[in-house]
């Protein structure tokens, strides 16, 4: 319990407006002096906000959609199994102490390849579809989520797991009551990693190899030294980063209020 | 062994490795304890009091001897008793009701929710935590989180009660409520009760029996019993005579053991 409001909520509202104010004014500066060094300088290395702004409008008009669909179903098909899968083997193992020491060497083996530089490798296994890069996205996600997931489940207090046990828990119940609930922040701080992972994962896969996908109007743009179109990719990429950050920030405040609320 | 014992140690003791070193916490021990009992235990720190409470809940098993309840071997956790233990152990993504009526939402006493609902009620009004229903553990004081320990052991009315200095963390006058609280409703239940405790005054008020233990490696020094009548009122005993006698041959008692362990 807090009774330490010592300001005024009008004055902490005139603060908060003052931020607002102020952060969008320095990103109009910024905006104005790229525009300015762009008009000035050389367009071709540069560009300008303007110029970008067009591109978008103009992609928008034509295949734009069709990119941003390919790299968010991807993630969103490659959460779909890594999710699950990582949490279930997270689970298990982390119930199962031997089986888990036995593969604990090939699973920090395996984890300790840096997980994108597997796109290649995919690409020449599953083709130049959007099969490649689920399969990075699930396997990044899923080794995300997994370590969380056993870590968290190691975590629950042997005093938690005694005091259930004596209160007549069967192994069930235990699991439902404790272990799953336990465990859950720690899911959810892996899903708030693993989300953003996800579109790393999606986009490198796509800039390797490709047809579609935001990753592909970036190498495209980059090798057509079309600056104004490399820009406009990362501006929607930095958009769908954001709206996935946002998510997942939303979801973490939603589950865990008992954690915030405290302490 | 007779047919009101409810707890038995028959030459139980124990030894912990630490370090590559073999400590001896407990030395052979034996004690009966009846049925509806109220024992207390009291010892230096290191005695080995949460040893033995640990081995009548079948958490720990003895080095040597063994542990019986209720005329069977303890090898397992004993699920007839009900432990509160030193560190509170309430989930802290359950609200205070939710924890408190944990016990009663499994499946082998299922008891349906309007029922539970009344049972939690009660419980909550009894430890005096009306109005804080809503509250998760992490916004409440240390004294809170105790009594909502102690409701979430106390609802569903196990034979017997373990407890590890209960109420170590409450301030003087919420400890003599909390007494008057626990001897009404454990006479009421009829539990037989193991309560561990480094303070005599708490387990005069409270005992029937009074354990006291030498320091490290544990054994029994004395027993006492305490023949104070019931119903007690633990506020006012403490101004009586004999309590005071009690308190000052039981002392003579403790305090060589209290003053060997400071030694160290």
């Amino acid at each position: 319990m807090t009774f330490s409001t010592t300001r005024s909520s009008a004055g902490i509202r005139a603060d908060e407006r003052f931020i607002l104010l102020g952060r969008v004014g320095l990103v109009l500066a910024i905006l104005l002096v790229w525009e300015l060094g762009g008009r000035l300088g050389d367009p071709t290395w540069v560009s300008a906000p303007s110029l970008i702004v067009l591109r978008l409008l103009r992609w928008a008009g034509d295949d734009l959609f069709a990119h941003v669909a390919t790299t968010v179903a991807e993630m969103a098909m490659g959460l779909t199994i890594g999710v699950p899968a990582g949490v279930l083997a997270g689970i298990f193992l982390g119930r199962a102490p031997v089986l888990s020491a036995l593969l604990r060497p090939i699973i920090v083996g395996f984890y300790s390849v840096p997980l994108v530089t597997l796109a290649p490798l995919l690409i020449l296994w599953f083709g130049l579809d959007m099969e490649p890069k689920v399969v990075l996205v699930s396997v990044v996600v899923f080794f995300l989520i997994f370590f969380n997931t056993f870590s968290g489940v190691q975590a629950v207090d042997k005093d938690l797991i005694a005091s259930l046990v004596l209160m007549g828990a069967s192994p069930r119940e235990e699991f439902q009551k404790l272990i799953l609930p336990a465990s859950s922040a720690w899911i959810l701080s892996g899903l708030k990693i693993a989300l953003p992972y996800a579109l790393i994962a999606a986009t490198v896969g796509e800039m390797i190899a490709a047809r579609r996908g935001l990753g592909f109007l970036v190498t495209r743009s980059a090798s057509q030294i079309d600056m104004t179109g490399l820009y406009a990719a990362l501006v929607v990429l930095m958009l769908i980063g954001v709206a996935v950050g946002t998510a997942a920030n939303a979801l973490e405040g939603r589950i865990l209020r008992w954690r915030v609320s405290g302490r | 062994m007779s047919t009101a014992t409810q707890i038995a140690l028959e030459g139980a003791s124990k030894e912990f490795v630490g370090r590559g070193e073999t400590v001896l916490a407990l030395q052979p021990t034996s004690i009966e304890i009846a049925r509806e009992r109220f024992v207390a235990l009291v010892g230096p720190s290191g005695c080995g009091k949460s040893t033995v409470l640990n081995m009548i809940a079948g958490l720990q098993q003895p080095t040597s001897g063994r542990v019986v309840y209720d005329g069977n071997p303890v090898t397992g956790p004993n699920r007839q008793v009900g432990y509160m233990t030193q560190k509170d152990t309430l989930l802290p993504w359950r609200s205070v009701a939710d924890n408190i009526g944990l016990a009663l939402e499994l499946k082998i006493r299922s008891t349906s929710r309007s029922d539970r609902d009344n049972r939690v009620a009660q419980m909550i009004e009894l430890v005096g935590l009306k109005g804080f229903e809503r509250h998760y553990p992490g916004e409440l004081s240390g004294g809170m989180r105790k009594r909502v320990s102690l409701a979430r052991s106390l609802i569903y009315e196990p034979e017997t009660l373990l407890m590890d200095e209960p109420f170590a963390a409450l301030d003087a006058q919420l400890r003599l409520v909390m007494h008057d609280e626990l001897l009404r409703l454990t006479r009421l239940r009829r539990m037989t009760v193991v309560f561990v405790t480094h303070d005599l005054g708490e387990a005069i008020t409270l005992a029937d029996l009074v354990v006291v233990f030498t320091g490290r490696p544990g054994r029994i020094k004395t027993l006492r019993e305490i023949p104070l009548a019931h119903p007690r009122d633990a506020f006012r005993l403490r101004f009586s005579e004999d309590f005071a006698r009690l308190h000052e041959e039981l002392w003579n008692e403790l305090k060589d053991e209290v003053a060997k362990g400071t030694d160290r």
